[in-house]
């Protein structure tokens, strides 16, 4: 069946299980009650000297140790291994990822005791695929900091389809020496702890983290009595086609994905309860975001928040973290607030705050925007909600 | 139905597409782009291709020759909405050592922001699709296993499904490069210059690129 164009079938994507592990610490509630606390795990970054790059804070996981190897695996592994539900081994596995374990880059350039070559990101599909223990087909989906939004998308493009059972999506990146000097020769980060959609908003915090996130048709899952987070009832990829660094000033390309991401679900703005935004803490991206909502939404103002001041900038990782605090909020029928937020741009005024607000709807977007002018919008649904 | 309605690709020193029947050699980059600009692959502006990483620029070559071969879709119309998904074996590896490279060479003070810029995988795409005005899906799909034919199979799925009209696949490596523009069968379409999508994916199958890349060209060229 076809509705505007999009195929439309039966089957409704379901996300069964996730988790994640943030500078709030192990686990969505670490980061869902630090986030309803106000308060930020945005700390002075120790792993390695900042003090020639523009800021010396980003969101570090404290438990993570470099001396102990990959990062990266230092996340994934204690994620998978502790996971309470079966991951079908017909499922398929999508990595998310940025930069991966670029510390072998950093260690083969800074003192040729690595190889560069180990960071390429088949390798760390494989060993996430054996720790998994899935047998469906494997990719690596790399989309700026919309990566692992835009795996969920295509995951679930593929179970609606009927081409796929289920997938099992991983979205991680590291805080890293490479990562940070970066943002810092493009002065794309606020010297202080970022704090987006503040009309003193000057750039990111530098994040880590990984998660994953198990979806399947509903039927299988409720055949095999596996537990439902929400459904994934929809989704929009577009692009600005507009500048390598800077997003398009008016959001025309994320307006394009949050209303593709409506039609796929097949439903009005009006329907939306919450926004799950990107909320990057840049001057443009914060400005061009609020342009799409008000585009896509109108008058029709609804609670939004980032919780990028929060946990940093998770790049590869962010689209999916922020779905899953997004699936907690319907849970919990409230936004966190935007964290750090003091003095709210006019732009986002009645949209965003920095007070939990209540939401009466079951159904969230979830937007995340990155480098190349890349757009992605995630619809999601709580099931047997009011 | 999808189907394929353009096919470019660029190797070391030749380029070429299907339906045109393009074919070319070149000694250095110059002249490839001075051909290029001639069979109006290219228009003015150039591309910033000086600021392209390697794989930024075989992948615009192939795009740009890839979009130029299809003649069933009006690739000019700023309401046409084609996405652009990439592919290739090491992700962004030379770019990140590059960029790590001159950072460490400042005395670990400043990295050059426009290095950085390519340190992603999806860079390469992202930047055609900036350059040609593509405003669809843009992401990096690799698969470790039937690269291609598994990114030309997403991209058939996603164009079938509905999610974008159009949408270019390409696999590029900082030596050559292929684009297939694949859409649906639409009013314009004819036999004569478009492929079964599924057709060309077995046709890969059965000529795996890289070691193949020549094999392939010969069988997919002789498809029509």
């Amino acid at each position: 069946m076809e509705i505007g164009g999009f195929f439309m079938s039966e089957v409704k994507v379901v996300a069964v299980h996730g988790e994640m592990v943030t500078a709030y610490g192990w686990g969505v509630d670490a980061a869902w009650q630090g986030l309803c606390r106000g308060q930020t795990a945005i700390s002075d970054i120790q792993r390695f000297d900042t003090h020639a790059l523009t800021t010396p804070f980003g969101g570090v996981i404290a438990d993570l140790d470099p001396r102990k190897g990959s990062l990266i695996m230092q996340m994934i592994v204690p994620l998978l291994e502790s996971c309470p539900v079966p991951i079908p081994h017909d499922a398929a596995l999508f990595l998310a990822t940025i930069n991966g374990e670029i510390h072998h880059v950093e260690r083969s350039v800074l003192d040729q005791t690595d190889d560069a070559d180990r960071s390429r990101p088949d390798d760390l599909l494989h060993r996430i695929g054996d720790i998994a223990r899935v047998e469906g087909p494997q990719a690596i989906v790399s989309a700026a900091c919309t990566s692992s939004a835009t795996a969920i998308a295509y995951g679930a493009s593929q179970i609606r389809a009927g081409a796929l059972p289920s997938a099992l999506i991983v979205g991680c990146d590291q805080l890293s020496e490479f990562v940070l000097s970066g943002f810092s020769a493009l002065m794309a980060l606020d010297p202080e702890r970022s704090k987006p959609f503040d009309v003193h908003r000057r750039g990111l915090s530098i994040g880590e983290g990984a998660g994953y996130l198990l979806i399947m048709d509903e039927a299988r899952a409720r055949k095999d009595g596996l537990p439902i987070l929400g459904e994934v009832a929809g989704w929009g990829l577009a692009a600005d086609a507009n500048h390598m660094t800077g997003p398009d000033r008016e959001g025309k390309g994320l307006a394009a994905a949050m209303t593709k991401a409506l039609k796929s679900a097949d439903i009005s703005p009006t329907e939306v309860g919450s926004i799950a935004a990107h909320g990057s803490g840049t001057p443009y991206n914060d400005s061009m975001e609020m342009k799409a909502i008000k585009k896509v939404f109108g008058s029709h103002v609804i609670p939004a928040y980032s919780i990028k001041g929060g946990t940093g900038h998770t790049l590869g990782g962010a689209g999916l973290i922020e779905a899953l605090v997004a699936l907690k909020s319907m849970e919990e029928e409230h936004v966190p607030p935007t964290v750090n937020l003091t003095d709210i741009d006019p732009e986002a005024h009645g949209w965003v705050q920095n007070q939990c607000q209540q939401v009466d709807r079951n159904v969230t977007l979830s937007s995340n925007a990155g480098f190349g002018g890349i757009n992605s919008a995630l619809v999601l649904r709580r099931l047997n909600g009011r | 139905m999808v189907v394929v309605s353009g096919l470019g690709w660029v190797t070391l020193h030749a380029f070429g597409s299907v339906f045109r029947k393009l074919q070319g050699t070149f000694s250095d980059r110059k002249e490839l782009v001075n051909q290029l600009v001639q069979h109006q692959v290219f228009h003015q502006p150039l591309p910033p291709l000086g600021r392209y990483d390697q794989v930024s620029r075989v992948t615009c070559y192939a795009v740009g020759l890839c979009l130029a071969d299809a003649s069933t879709i009006d690739n000019t119309d700023p309401a046409r909405e084609i996405g652009i998904m990439g592919a290739n074996e090491t992700g962004c590896l030379q770019s990140n050592v590059d960029y790590f490279q001159d950072f460490v060479s400042s005395g670990r003070n400043l990295g050059r922001g426009n290095l950085f810029v390519y340190t992603l995988p999806s860079s390469p795409v992202a930047a055609s699709s900036i350059y040609f005005g593509l405003t669809g899906p843009v992401f990096y799909l690799s698969f470790p296993q039937h690269r291609l034919a598994g990114l030309l199979r997403a991209a058939q799925h996603i164009v079938a499904s509905g999610e974008s009209e159009a949408l270019v696949a390409v696999d590029a490596s900082e030596t050559q490069g292929i684009a297939f523009l694949l859409n649906r069968v639409g009013p314009k379409s004819h036999p004569s210059v478009e492929m079964n999508a599924t057709r060309i994916i077995e046709q890969i199958e059965k000529h795996p690129i890289p070691d193949a890349f020549d094999g392939f060209l010969e069988a997919v060229t002789k498809l029509p």
